[in-house]
């Protein structure tokens, strides 16, 4: 299977196969093999060179997953090559709609802005609270507010689009 | 001896106090919010009073509920645990008119420590040395100055109305006093409607060093040494030590006395803890009383072998102290780390939710405090502490080893928490000198955040000598990723009950700039 693998940050053109316990990963025109096992449910053991490392993938709320190896969290995320298409577009700042998300499952404490407000770069639009915490979600940049979806004293989850910015 | 409580508390604190009491022999009344139906201290106790819904101020602040919760299922005592209602004085009282014990010091004691200008003057009458200085109001620059001479160089200037470092200057010669006195008597007024500012001596690079008491209500006082607590973030305390990393036999001694003296002037019974700051020269100035149990607790009873939960049940039961201070020994060491849910990698952005998976560290000198469990959802109601991870070892160095070992051996998944930031500072040099005080975590943030590039600045391509924990992280992406996709593995079965739609992006989403 061909994938395009993003490990902390870095992409990799990889080529996986598992057969009985064994992994073989190639990129970077190197061969890879490691001796994978799940003793428990989604822990796993892989050997790698006579190494042993403990494995999770953590999937968390805000859509983000983490694999953890030994204890320290990397960021991960995996495409299928023949399916790339289904990769989320890289176009962040500068263009178009921009979502303004929960960053934590939280209560709107204040809702800075109304539906059809100029926003400049970095201005505060929501106020989340959670655990006796304030945060001030922000537009990423100037533009207009075209939308506001929630209300104060509403409960929101993590990764639910609050606002729109256009 | 009692026979039943109601812990007036939750989380890690309300399963330290029902362990406590089972091993007294104690029946333990849980109180429970809406949000913890299903949290662990309802589960441990032997009978639980729903007390209102999930804000704290519709639930675990309501005094009265939690009284009539008391009286309803015929406990004795209420044991406050820390936070919540601990400290508050009528809360004390009312659970004193009530005519049940109050698990802690009586409401008088509460109200007299409370104030900080009382317990200041407590302090001082009882011979223990405070900050220098004065909290009347300055008159004017000269009278400014006159002050800062008789106090000693470098002084602090406050306002007298606030907090939060609005209107704070450090002055370290007369040349400054002029420009100071103004500028922070009008920052003073913006932030406070008030100008009035007062003058302290300022003290370098202190350690914020507290000293455990246990005192009786027959008039016997202990102290159990001290706790290091100068890692401190947000005005909150991290990581606790037990001794403090000086470990100063004469210093222990010297303020151990003044903490008795202390608690003696208030009259105090219960378990408490005086707090003092320390300078570099080792001088030592009373900061605080915090008349309630510390959540740092659990070092002070590592190293001294005493339970402090069951001595404070004892003594609010009128028991005798179950010890002198002859039988007070220190052995080896012991630190203590806050697991929060908290995201270390953005900023501690509080990270309440589900956990998916939970592992604990276990094995020699390992303890955790843990108040979770695998399934329960972190409610977002409340503080974000889930567990204290505490290690001991017969010396400081083995105590911070261990503590390595459990941390590696620690896995929440599902939300994140602050153990990746605790492995760090353990592997800090300055950390495991020991040389620190109250600035440290600043100076922490500062290194990493040098050494640690922003996700844009990072190499976007894999470089040859990728690591073996990215290797594996690799492995287990593909292999795992493979599964739900259906493909590529002919030993293990593919999952339909995990999308590929879960996999998105990873890393910071431009949108979700905070603070």
């Amino acid at each position: 299977m061909k994938l395009e693998l993003i490990i902390g940050g870095r992409t990799i053109d990889a080529e996986f196969s598992m057969s009985d316990g064994t992994a073989l990963l190639t990129f970077d025109g190197r061969t890879h093999e490691a001796d994978i096992s799940e003793p428990e449910p989604d822990l796993f053991v892989a050997i790698i060179d006579g190494k042993v490392h403990r494995c999770t993938i953590d999937k968390l709320p805000s859509g983000e997953t983490e694999a953890v190896i030994n204890g320290k969290r990397i960021p991960v995320a995996a495409y299928d090559k023949k399916h790339l298409s289904s990769k989320p577009g890289a176009g962040g700042p500068g263009s178009g709609k921009i979502s303004l998300i929960a960053p934590m499952p939280g209560k709107v404490v204040k809702v800075l802005l109304n539906q059809g407000d100029e926003v400049a770069a970095n201005q505060g639009v929501i106020i989340v609270e959670a655990m006796k915490m304030q945060n001030e979600v922000q537009s990423p940049r100037s533009g207009k507010v075209i939308e506001i979806k929630v209300t104060e004293g509403q409960t929101v989850n993590s990764g639910e689009v609050m606002a729109v910015v256009e | 001896m009692f026979k039943k409580i109601l812990i007036a508390n939750r989380g890690e604190i309300a399963v330290r106090l029902i362990r406590a009491c089972h091993d007294l022999g104690i029946a333990a009344v849980a109180v429970y919010s809406d949000a913890d139906r299903k949290a662990l201290h309802v589960r441990l106790a032997d009978e639980a009073c729903h007390i209102g819904e999930s804000p704290a101020a519709q639930s675990y602040l309501v005094g009265e509920k939690i009284i009539d919760a008391a009286m309803k299922s015929g406990a004795e005592g209420i044991h406050p645990g820390y936070g919540f209602l601990s400290e508050r004085e009528w809360f004390a009282r009312a659970v004193e008119d009530s005519g049940l014990n109050f698990i802690g010091p009586s409401s008088a004691s509460i109200e007299l420590m409370g104030d900080k200008t009382n317990a200041r003057i407590a302090a001082e009458k009882a011979g223990a040395p405070i900050v220098p200085g004065t909290t009347k109001a300055l008159t004017d620059e000269a009278d400014a100055k006159a002050v800062a001479e008789k106090i000693g160089y470098p002084v602090m200037m406050k306002a007298a109305a606030g907090g939060g470092g609005k209107g704070m200057r450090i002055i370290r010669s007369s040349d400054e006093i002029g420009a100071a006195f103004s500028m922070a008597g009008a920052e003073a007024l913006s932030a406070f409607g008030d100008a009035s500012v007062y003058l302290e001596k300022y003290i370098e690079r202190p350690r914020h060093i507290e000293i455990q008491i246990a005192a009786d209500k027959f008039g016997n006082v202990v102290h159990l040494g001290e706790r290091e607590c100068s890692i401190q973030r947000r005005h909150q305390k991290v990581i606790e030590e037990c001794p403090a990393s000086f470990n100063d036999a004469g210093l222990r001694a010297r303020m151990g006395e003044a903490a008795v003296r202390i608690t003696r002037a208030a009259n105090y019974h219960s378990v408490g803890t005086v707090e003092f700051l320390v300078d570099a020269d080792r001088n030592f100035y009373f900061l605080e009383m915090n008349t309630r149990l510390q959540v740092e607790h659990p070092v002070t009873e590592i190293v001294t072998g005493v339970d402090l939960v069951r001595e404070q049940i004892r003594i609010a039961a009128g028991e005798k102290l179950s010890f002198t201070q002859e039988d007070i020994h220190w052995k080896g060491s012991a630190i203590e780390c806050r697991i929060y849910a908290e995201d270390p990698a953005n900023n501690f952005l509080p990270s309440p939710g589900k956990i998916t998976k939970l592992r604990t560290p276990s094995g020699p000198g390992v303890r955790d405090d843990s108040g979770v469990y695998e399934g329960w959802e972190v409610p977002i109601f409340y503080d974000p502490m889930i567990s204290k991870l505490v290690a001991w070892g017969s010396t400081r160095h083995d105590a911070v080893a261990k503590m390595k070992r459990a941390l590696s051996e620690y896995h929440v998944g599902g939300i994140r928490t602050t153990i990746p930031f605790f492995r760090e500072v353990l592997e800090d040099e300055e950390f495991v000198s020991g040389g620190i005080d109250t600035g440290y975590i600043g100076r922490f943030m500062e290194r990493r955040k040098a050494a640690d590039p922003p996700p844009a600045e990072m190499p976007q391509e894999m470089p040859a000598d990728i690591d073996n924990a990215g290797l594996a992280a690799a492995f287990v992406t593909a292999l795992s990723f493979s599964r739900q996709n259906g493909s590529a593995s002919s030993s293990t079965e593919s999952r339909a009950d995990q999308q590929s739609s879960k996999w998105k992006m990873a890393g910071r989403l431009t949108a979700l700039n905070s603070r």
